[in-house]
């Protein structure tokens, strides 16, 4: 029998997520040249919403959820969701996770991705605290 | 539970056959008509219905893959992830519209989106890690 194409997403995005928490217990980001720098931030000096989401893995491995939020507040948030969602999806394959939820708030919630992208690059507060590790990269911020 | 094109074997929660991808008979079943449940005593006739009738009829069972949706896009540093998510959002949309052939379709295609986010991903990493490889094995002569 095949494997169903629900499993095997269950399947890699678990793994994938097992291998990043192991990565980040191994090395810290950053200090480290296994762990891949964003290629989008290396190319353009742009931050993506995912930018600092492996830091704060390793902060939270490591004990420091306020160092976590810091470095990406929606992964943050969104990561017990995650969490919960992947265990639904083991526990009843083929079912919806989440399916019940109101199309215009899955639509939000993609807005709400794209402000908070758009936030975390105003060199400016308060947008600035969204970016990784709350730095401002404004002139003023760094001439103090 | 034997699909009605290609006579594939599933597994009976398959909502579309892993071999031709059509739709199962519970499913087509469940658009036609609401299901009828027999009077008692009666033996279940032509529908595969009444067996599992729990578990085959949930109306929310078609993945919207919202999960990996999130992963992508947080996880993964690609614009196709936010795709996913507005994609998964369809699936619901067909759900509560009751287009349970719409949400196949719309769950279908958002899951092709997040391989090519996750590939994309993981082309980064396995060509980074090659680089730091050459690296290594540089220092070392």
């Amino acid at each position: 029998m095949r494997m169903s194409a629900d499993r095997g997403m269950t399947i890699v995005s678990t793994l994938a997520l097992v291998a990043v928490v192991s990565a980040v217990s191994l090395w810290r980001p950053g200090a480290t040249s296994w762990l891949p720098p964003c290629p989008l931030h290396a190319l353009t000096g742009l931050y993506c919403p995912g930018c600092g989401s492996t830091r704060m893995l390793y902060h939270l491995v490591h004990g420091q959820p306020w160092m976590a939020f810091r470095e990406n507040a929606l992964s943050f948030i969104m990561l017990p969701l995650v969490l919960y969602g992947l265990v639904r999806q083991w526990m009843k394959p083929n079912s919806g996770v989440f399916t019940r939820i109101r199309p215009g708030w899955v639509l939000a919630f993609g807005v709400l991705v794209i402000a908070f992208t758009v936030a975390r690059n105003i060199p400016a507060q308060p947008f600035c605290s969204l970016a990784p590790g709350g730095e401002c990269r404004t002139a003023l911020v760094q001439a103090r | 539970m034997f699909c009605p094109q290609c006579g594939f074997n599933n597994d009976q929660q398959s909502l579309h056959c892993s071999q031709c991808g059509a739709a199962l008979q519970q499913l087509a079943n469940f658009q036609a008509q609401p299901p009828q449940f027999p009077a008692p005593g009666t033996p279940p006739s032509n529908v595969p219905l009444q067996y599992n009738p729990g578990a085959t009829l949930m109306p929310a069972s078609v993945p919207n893959y919202m999960v990996q949706a999130v992963l992508v896009t947080l996880f993964c540093c690609l614009p196709l992830g936010i795709v996913g998510i507005i994609r998964s959002g369809e699936v619901n949309k067909r759900l509560a519209a009751n287009d349970y052939a719409g949400a196949l379709a719309a769950s279908q295609s958002t899951r092709t989106i997040l391989w090519w986010g996750f590939g994309s991903g993981l082309v980064v990493i396995i060509l980074w890690t090659i680089v730091q490889l050459a690296n290594v094995a540089n220092t070392l002569h």
